[in-house]
């Protein structure tokens, strides 16, 4: 049994090479750009703001591009893999776990590096962001996660491209119609958006507020996603 | 493992879809033998090989492979089979390389040292995308990686479509080697009627989701005839006798069922052998009885 995840595993990612390549490229420069904004900007007080402003979207981003899906998914239905792989001896759980492994693995390792980026942060500019850090981090791993067993509950239906872009649209109105919803509702706040330290305040404030849940709610996220995962595999196509 | 006589066996499979219903269809697949599985576009034929291999669920009937049962029994039933997909699976960042890698882990059976010569055979380079290979090559793939894990059932649709007449011809030969130990056994879905009839030990022929015959190619072939005659003479020969007529500015082409009855019945008239495609054009148009 090994053998296949290895298997499987062994082709997730070289389908997702480049596209692992570029994220993390692109998120390690974004780190150098933070450590070469401290260099430049020493330990003034604006600029301690816009520093921790920098690791809060460090985190945000870091926890969107590792937990997003890493279009395996959909160049498997592409390339009809999706349905061959119906004629392998591999079941839907095994299916299952080898893209869990990934995605758990590269959460993990943009956890790695947004957190260590932001102690050395914290250590370097005398601040202490690395908690809302964490809980920005894993809260944006669970919304995202959560988004997925929408969107691939979705797209796992489909059984061709035509189907798949379909499903795909249906799928990202929906989003929208939810991201406009909570925009408009209660947590709107009442921030003047001119003054950083005030929204830098508030975001920490928040993620204070939330940090109890930040475990729980990825723990829950993943659980979802993978019971959609599988299910997703299990139906047989039309 | 349990011993089996045929490599497939359909009972009374059915499958509805909005305009189209694979009908009540029954055949099998004896251990040791070439099936060849022929009908239009649109007859069934990919219907019928994603119920085998529960790419969808069929909504009544049995279906068995090797013995066993093709839902209880799925995964030592997929380790044991291949199967060749007219759609060419593999993603175009891997090389060949990779996917004889990966194939290595999925079959407990899987023998690189067999794939090796495969790709060796085909002409395939090992380290090239197959995102850079031809429609041709990336066949050619697909079956080197169905014969190299010692599987006992190929199911294979449409492999030979798209490959030039030298490699068809390799690709058959292959086949038939492949059975040559009598363990084997091929369900080949082909439109291209002439490899059948290379290879094929029996024929089942499909029509808008029925099985309208099903049976040893040469006795298929033995039994059916075509009997040319002017549409005059066509009036004599009576029409249970005949499957449908072909209709032409010359004359009339009468497809017969019994070819050996018919001579003696009609003895003045002379009844060609047929082909499988010439079989699979007269029943086609067996509800017309008369068509040009």
């Amino acid at each position: 049994m090994m053998s296949k995840y290895k298997s499987l595993l062994f082709r997730e990612l070289l389908i997702s090479r480049k596209h692992n390549i570029i994220v993390l490229v692109l998120v390690l420069l974004y780190v150098a750009l933070i450590f070469l904004a401290i260099n430049m900007t020493g330990e003034q007080d604006d600029s301690q703001s816009v520093i921790m402003m920098q690791c809060i979207i460090l985190a945000t981003i870091t926890s969107v591009v590792a937990a997003e899906d890493n279009e395996v998914v959909k160049s498997d239905i592409k390339t009809k893999w999706r349905s061959y792989s119906y004629a392998l001896p591999i079941t839907a759980l095994e299916k299952t776990v080898s893209r869990f492994i990934i995605r758990v693995g590269m959460i993990s390792i943009g956890a790695v590096i947004c957190f260590v980026c932001t102690a050395v942060v914290d250590k370097l500019c005398s601040v202490s962001v690395l908690g809302s850090v964490i809980t920005i981090y894993f809260i944006s791993v669970a919304l995202m996660m959560l988004y997925d067993a929408l969107y691939s509950g979705f797209i796992l239906r489909a059984r061709n491209e035509k189907q798949y872009k379909r499903y795909a649209a249906i799928g990202t109105v929906i989003i929208f119609v939810v991201a406009k919803f909570i925009s408009n509702s209660e947590f709107n706040f009442d921030v003047d958006d001119n003054n950083l330290p005030d929204i830098l305040n508030y975001i920490i404030h928040i993620s204070e507020s939330l940090s109890l849940w930040a475990v729980p709610a990825i723990i829950a996220a993943l659980a979802v996603n993978f019971v959609v995962t599988i299910k997703s595999y299990e139906r047989r196509e039309n | 493992m349990k011993e089996y006589t045929n490599a497939i066996e359909l009972r009374d499979v059915t499958k509805k879809y909005d305009g189209f219903t694979l009908d009540r269809i029954s055949f099998n697949v004896p251990k040791g033998c070439i099936m060849g599985f022929i009908g239009q576009n649109g007859a069934g034929k990919t219907t019928t090989i994603r119920s085998l291999l529960h790419i969808t669920n069929i909504d009544g009937g049995e279906i068995k492979m090797l013995g066993l049962d093709h839902i209880g029994d799925e995964q030592e039933i997929k380790d044991r089979i291949s199967v060749v997909l007219d759609d060419i699976p593999f993603h175009e960042m891997l090389t060949a390389k990779d996917i004889g890698r990966i194939f290595e882990g999925l079959y407990t059976r899987w023998d690189n040292s067999v794939y090796q010569q495969y790709l060796k055979r085909f002409g395939l380079p090992e380290k090239k995308k197959t995102g850079q290979f031809s429609k041709g090559m990336k066949m050619k793939l697909q079956i080197a990686c169905a014969l190299s894990h010692n599987a006992e059932l190929l199911i294979m649709d449409e492999p030979t479509a798209g490959l030039d007449p030298i490699i068809r011809d390799e690709i058959l030969h292959i086949f038939m080697e492949y059975l040559q130990d009598g363990e084997r056994s091929i369900l080949l879905s082909s439109h291209i009627t002439s490899d059948l009839e290379k290879i094929a030990d029996s024929v089942t022929y499909i029509d808008n989701g029925k099985i309208l015959i099903s049976g040893y190619k040469d006795e298929l072939l033995e039994s059916h005839g075509v009997i040319k005659c002017s549409k005059k003479e066509l009036s004599n020969i009576d029409s249970t006798d005949i499957i449908s007529v072909r209709i032409n500015a010359y004359g009339a082409q009468a497809m017969v069922w019994d070819r050996q009855a018919v001579q003696y019945k009609y003895s003045g008239h002379m009844i060609e052998p047929t082909t499988l495609e010439e079989i699979m054009l007269f029943y086609v148009n067996r509800d017309k009885k008369e068509w040009s």
